[in-house]
């Protein structure tokens, strides 16, 4: 009976994406900033309250919850429910469907202005997941309208890593230009990737039959697979086989994130970074790998000659079982990020109106995204934000964000559900993105001069 | 106290903009009904797949092959009026029909030498003591060269012997039938497709039903003959649309509905076999048989979705 729910859950909880609030994006002097650029810089430097200075978590859905679920007669039913239209449940489906979520947690983080109040440095410790699911638009199909055929790119991957990382920004051309980069180094944590590499189902009058192919692909921390054995005395895994003895790195890798803002005018300032740059070499010792290939297949009661031969048993057992393959050390890129911003401010800098390009790559698909905000700030340790985000394949969502950083503390929220309309389980109804960003801190050290006085 | 106020302004219009939708609240979910496609679809899925062989067809005096072999023989090489076909049913209750066929074997056999010695040998075979009486070889000892040429001989001449002639063909062709076909096929063993099949079946009598079941194939052939076949699922007694089937052609069969009682009984026996009473209808003469000349596949049909209730 919740089954599904949970799952649906699971996946909004556990599937992802390159975090990155686009509504945090424009309030100036958040501490939260560097991480779109390292070229940005906040008011004075800062010291994070541990675990909570820097929460971000992002989900982006092609599909919103509300085409997943529909209540009919005074019950929420799932869109495999016969009272649910193959018209309705198909109407946002598209091709690929992917649901990405991201988690950011910093662990530790601090930064300050050099003597000179231009040149800033940070440091900061994270805990980052990210997760990613696609789901191909064929078997929406096939389970909506019974249609068969192939299908492909089914998959889920999930990573998690800690990256520490140094920041240090500096100007050129007399205070107008500003460079920034940011070197980190990443510990890799576990990863995995389950891809339904093919999945071809026929239904056709004369043989039913599913041609599949699963691989798995995971380094899990001090991984130990319980093997099966079958008739044959051959060796397999399902995935309730792995377990996680002990904890212990099993990648290493390298990024770096770079950035640059332009004051084009005294009142246009231009920006431009790209972010997670870098890849993380994943061990061959806490490699998992394997595959699990079947053909089955139905032709009914076949007569021929005096002999019956039936074949009505349509047993997909095989194609759960991994048959393990060897382990292996590999590279992988992390989910880099490209954000492109201009803001103009008016008023001696009270107001600002920003447009900020966004591009993530993520494992199924990139996505880009154009963020309108305005920005108010009645006084420098106070800004309040509202933006509107139009994401490619997610729709669009309204943003609202505030940064207080008065003398004593720093202070961030950052959310585009605001607006949104929830589940009583506060899971957006019909937003296909969801953003919350949360940062508590103090403040250190002396004041910078880039920004107004 | 300005940030105290500003706060709670910013927690207010939070409030105000955001609401829970209580009609999505997953612990209302009904999990209990889910449906594999839609009114629109039309699943099919393999049921029996019957192979004939030629040696399964045959009459009580012997196989199709031998009976094929004779007809062509008591048939004339030319049928009458150019047809490329011989009629059954008009053989069986058509006498001037059936007399020109005869007719018209005799014709040939009285002009083309090579037909003669052909019926010749096949009423030494089969027939002689029919004829020895008209031949004059009653009471003595005849091998079969003394016979043949007695038959060749006398056969322009003798207005008997053609006439016994036409009778024994006659006599032939009125009873060319074959005998039904029977398969075994066991048991089917549907598991949980069976409810999953007949959960949302309308009710027979129902106006423009959607969720129908029914039984539909098809049927290739390659023999020289288009027969009439009635198929009938022992024990359940459920039958199928009789369908006749022709040389070279697949046919399609008519859908025969079938309701859940019915897939049910088929699903829940352990003897199920299958009745075929054959009707010949038509014979093209002079076609060469295939070993397997008769592929039989039968399917289910399921109009609407398949229900899955937990």
């Amino acid at each position: 009976m919740k089954k599904i729910p949970i799952f649906i859950i699971a996946l909004l909880l556990t599937a992802a994406a390159g975090a990155q609030n686009p509504t945090a994006y424009f309030m100036e002097g958040s501490t939260f900033r560097t991480q779109f650029n390292p070229a940005f810089a906040p008011h004075r430097g800062y010291f994070n309250v541990p675990v909570a200075g820097g929460v971000q978590a992002s989900l982006h859905s092609s599909l919103a919850f509300d085409r997943l679920l529909y209540p009919r007669n005074g019950e929420l039913v799932s869109f495999l429910h016969p009272a649910v239209s193959t018209a309705d449940a198909l109407r946002d489906i598209r091709d690929k469907n992917t649901l990405s979520t991201s988690e950011r947690i910093n662990l530790l983080g601090f930064g300050s202005y050099t003597r000179n109040r231009k040149h800033f440095w940070a440091f900061d410790l994270n805990l980052r997941t990210d997760a990613s699911l696609n789901i191909p638009g064929r078997l929406f199909e096939f389970v909506k309208r019974g249609t068969d055929g192939p299908i492909r790119g089914m998959g889920l991957n999930f990573e998690a890593y800690a990256d520490a990382g140094f920041s240090y920004s500096f100007p050129l051309l007399g205070d107008k230009l500003y460079i920034g980069a940011k070197a980190k180094a990443i510990v890799g944590l576990a990863r995995g990737k389950l891809t339904f590499e093919r999945m071809d189902v026929t239904l056709h009058d004369d043989r039913w039959a599913v041609d599949g192919l699963t691989t798995i692909d995971a380094n899990i921390p001090g991984a130990t697979v319980n093997y099966r054995y079958d008739d044959n005395g051959d060796p397999y895994f399902g995935l309730n086989d792995i377990r996680m003895k002990s904890f212990r790195p099993t990648g290493y890798g390298f990024a770096v994130d770079l950035g640059a803002t332009y004051d084009v005018l005294p009142d246009l300032q231009v920006s431009l970074a790209v972010t997670d740059l870098g890849f993380i070499g994943w061990s061959k010792t806490d490699n998992i790998r394997g595959h699990a290939a079947d053909v089955v297949e139905y032709t009914g009661i076949t007569v021929e000659n005096d002999r019956t031969s039936s074949s009505p048993d349509f047993s997909f057992d095989e194609l759960t079982r991994f048959r393990p393959d060897e382990s292996a050390a590999s590279s992988r890129m992390l989910q880099a990020s490209l954000n492109a911003g201009a803001e103009y401010f008016l008023w001696n800098h009270r107001v600002g109106f920003g447009l900020l390009y966004q591009a993530r790559f993520l494992h199924f698909a990139t996505l880009h995204s154009v963020t309108g905000s305005v920005n108010f700030s009645p006084v420098k340790w106070f800004t309040l934000t509202g933006s509107y985000t139009r994401t490619s394949r997610c729709g669009g969502s309204l943003g609202l964000a505030l940064n207080l950083c008065p003398g004593w503390i720093h202070f961030f929220l950052a959310t585009d559900l605001a607006t949104a309309r929830f589940s009583p389980q506060y899971i957006p109804v019909h937003q296909r993105s969801a953003n919350v960003t949360f940062g508590l801190g103090f403040p250190l050290g002396k004041k910078g001069v880039r920004t107004r006085q | 106290m300005p940030m105290k106020k500003t706060w709670l302004l910013l927690s207010a219009g939070v409030l105000a903009f955001s609401c829970v939708d209580s009609a999505y609240d997953l612990d209302r979910i009904d999990n209990t009904q889910l449906a594999v496609g839609s009114d629109e679809s039309d699943f099919a899925a393999p049921l029996v797949t019957v192979t004939v062989l030629l040696d399964d067809i045959h009459d009580t005096e012997g196989s199709l092959q031998e009976m094929l072999a004779e007809a062509d023989i008591w048939l004339p090489s030319e049928l009458p009026d150019g047809a490329d076909y011989v009629d059954f049913q008009r053989l069986y209750s058509d006498d001037v029909y059936l007399g020109s066929l005869t007719g018209a074997l005799v014709d040939e056999m009285t002009q083309d030498p090579a037909k003669l010695d052909t019926v010749a040998d096949l009423v030494w075979r089969c027939y002689k003591q029919d004829f020895l009486a008209l031949l004059g070889l009653e009471g003595a000892a005849v091998d079969k060269s003394r016979f043949t040429e007695a038959f060749v001989n006398l056969f322009a001449t003798s207005d008997a012997l053609r006439q016994q002639t036409e009778k024994a063909a006659r006599k032939f062709l009125i009873l060319l039938q074959v005998s039904d076909l029977d398969y075994e096929l066991g048991a089917i063993d549907l598991g949980e497709a069976l409810d999953m099949l007949t959960e949302n079946l309308d009710p027979a009598g129902t106006p423009d039903p959607v969720n129908t079941l029914s039984i539909e194939g098809r049927v290739e052939s390659t023999l020289p003959l288009s027969m009439l076949l009635s198929p009938v699922f022992t024990p359940t007694g459920l039958t199928l649309s009789p369908f006749a089937i022709a040389p070279d052609t697949t046919t399609e069969l008519t859908p025969t509905r079938i309701y859940a009682e019915d897939l049910r009984a088929m699903s829940q026996t352990n003897n199920l076999a299958i009745h075929v009473p054959v009707a010949l209808q038509r014979y093209y003469p002079g076609r060469t048989l295939d070993t397997r000349p008769i592929t039989i596949r039968l399917s289910l049909h399921k109009t609407g979705a398949l229900n899955l209730d937990f």
